[in-house]
């Protein structure tokens, strides 16, 4: 029992992620400007171009070439992942980069943005894994038949909320409690793992029109939104021990 | 409505497809089951800036704990500037000593010897700092946006 500690000292995000969705689809002329556009802005700062087809994808690696930034190019969306969590101030300053490489496109083509939020809880050893290590029995997010599970289980929520302006929210909801392996050197050693995987995204209406709806501005503004709603969700989620780990009870 | 936990109804998947005004592409949508796995383990550097800001939020609360006329802690002032010092520090400077003197300032000791730099926030949450190696480096009265963080990955060199 206690055993289970978050992903970090601090708290509990392994990654985190805004996407800016286009519609209509760029065409092969603005998708070849954006990507060049985007290798431009993140060249400087030691990003990597990596070769595949369709999608263009760029990576900046760390002192120990662990992977830390990512940036994805498709014909409907740009999404920039972030593995090392610095702070909401830091990463929403990342976001802004982003939105700023995309400025060629006119921005009634944006027509959604999203934050998805993955939080990591590991136990070293994975048989004194207890669910009320990391979950709040209190929560309203978890059926009865998690807590007769034992370990290993898997849940999935999906919700939409029609809002203002032809606007919807979605969100997903994703957590996979589960027998994993770390490794450290030459040795993999057995690990439990409780994921939280939180996607939420604003999106226009079928035939709405765009306007400055997702402006970088507007943008930023639904992102914070977002990011205060996955800190709600979490503190609904999570044990008093666990919050207090992650410095949620702050 | 914004700010409050998530309304989540069935136990189902979200599909792309069947998702108003957005297009074809299904790699965000796609339920998480199928996406790769979190590496049980941060970073070195991921884990060494956490441990940082673990080791801050620790002693800051023994300080407030443990106040009396000896023993002033941290402003909130200088414990916000603090850990956006931390949280905007480059990648390649998160090898540091950090310590919390009597009188509430947070100092950040990186390197030691003749070339160590040492920086400070004082009650009013402003970075100042000293150090010297072939050249001077040094400045006060700085917010945690503002301190020079490419100078420092130079001076660390």
């Amino acid at each position: 029992m206690a055993n289970t500690r978050p992903y970090t000292d601090a708290h509990a995000i392994a990654m985190i992620e805004v996407a800016v969705f286009f519609r209509p689809a760029l065409s092969d002329k603005d998708l070849g400007e954006l990507k060049r556009k985007m290798e431009i802005a993140l060249k400087p700062k030691g990003f990597k171009r990596l070769t595949g087809k369709g999608v263009a994808r760029f990576a900046l690696r760390g002192p120990d070439k662990e992977l830390i930034d990512e940036v994805h190019i498709h014909d409907t969306m740009m999404h920039a992942m972030t593995y090392e969590y610095r702070g909401w101030a830091v990463f929403r300053s990342l976001a802004a980069e982003r939105l700023a490489a995309i400025a060629s496109l006119p921005i009634s083509r944006r027509s959604g943005v999203g934050l998805a939020v993955r939080d990591v809880f590991v136990n070293d050893s994975p048989m004194d894994y207890e669910n009320l290590d990391v979950f709040s029995p209190r929560s309203r997010f978890l059926p009865a038949y998690v807590w007769e599970k034992g370990s290993q289980w898997r849940l999935s929520f999906t919700s939409h909320e029609q809002m203002a302006e032809m606007i919807r929210l979605s969100s997903t909801l994703f957590v996979d409690s589960r027998a994993a392996s770390a490794k450290l050197g030459k040795d993999v050693r057995p690990v439990h793992t409780a994921e939280i995987t939180h996607r939420q995204w604003y999106s226009l209406s079928k035939n709405a029109v765009s306007g400055d709806t997702f402006s970088d501005e507007n943008a930023l503004r639904r992102l914070d939104a977002l990011y205060d709603r996955n800190k709600s969700l979490v503190r609904e989620l999570l044990s008093e021990r666990m919050l207090d780990q992650i410095g949620l009870k702050e | 409505m914004y700010g409050q936990p998530c309304e989540l109804s069935a136990n189902e998947f979200a599909f792309s497809n069947d998702v108003e005004g957005l297009g074809s592409d299904s790699s965000w949508f796609d339920s998480d089951e199928h996406r790769p796995k979190a590496s049980p383990q941060p970073s070195r550097s991921y884990a060494l800036r956490s441990s940082h800001l673990a080791r801050l939020r620790a002693q800051i609360e023994w300080a407030q704990t443990n106040s009396d006329d000896e023993i002033q802690p941290p402003s909130d002032a200088a414990r916000h500037c603090a850990k956006a010092f931390i949280e905007n520090l480059p990648h390649s400077c998160v090898d540091f000593r950090l310590a919390i003197s009597h009188n509430g300032e947070i100092n950040f000791f990186f390197g030691d010897g003749a070339g160590m730099l040492q920086i400070l926030i004082d009650d009013s949450g402003h970075l100042s700092f000293y150090g010297e190696r072939n050249e001077e480096f040094s400045g006060s009265g700085y917010r945690a946006e503002e301190f020079p963080y490419m100078q420092l990955v130079k001076f660390l060199g």
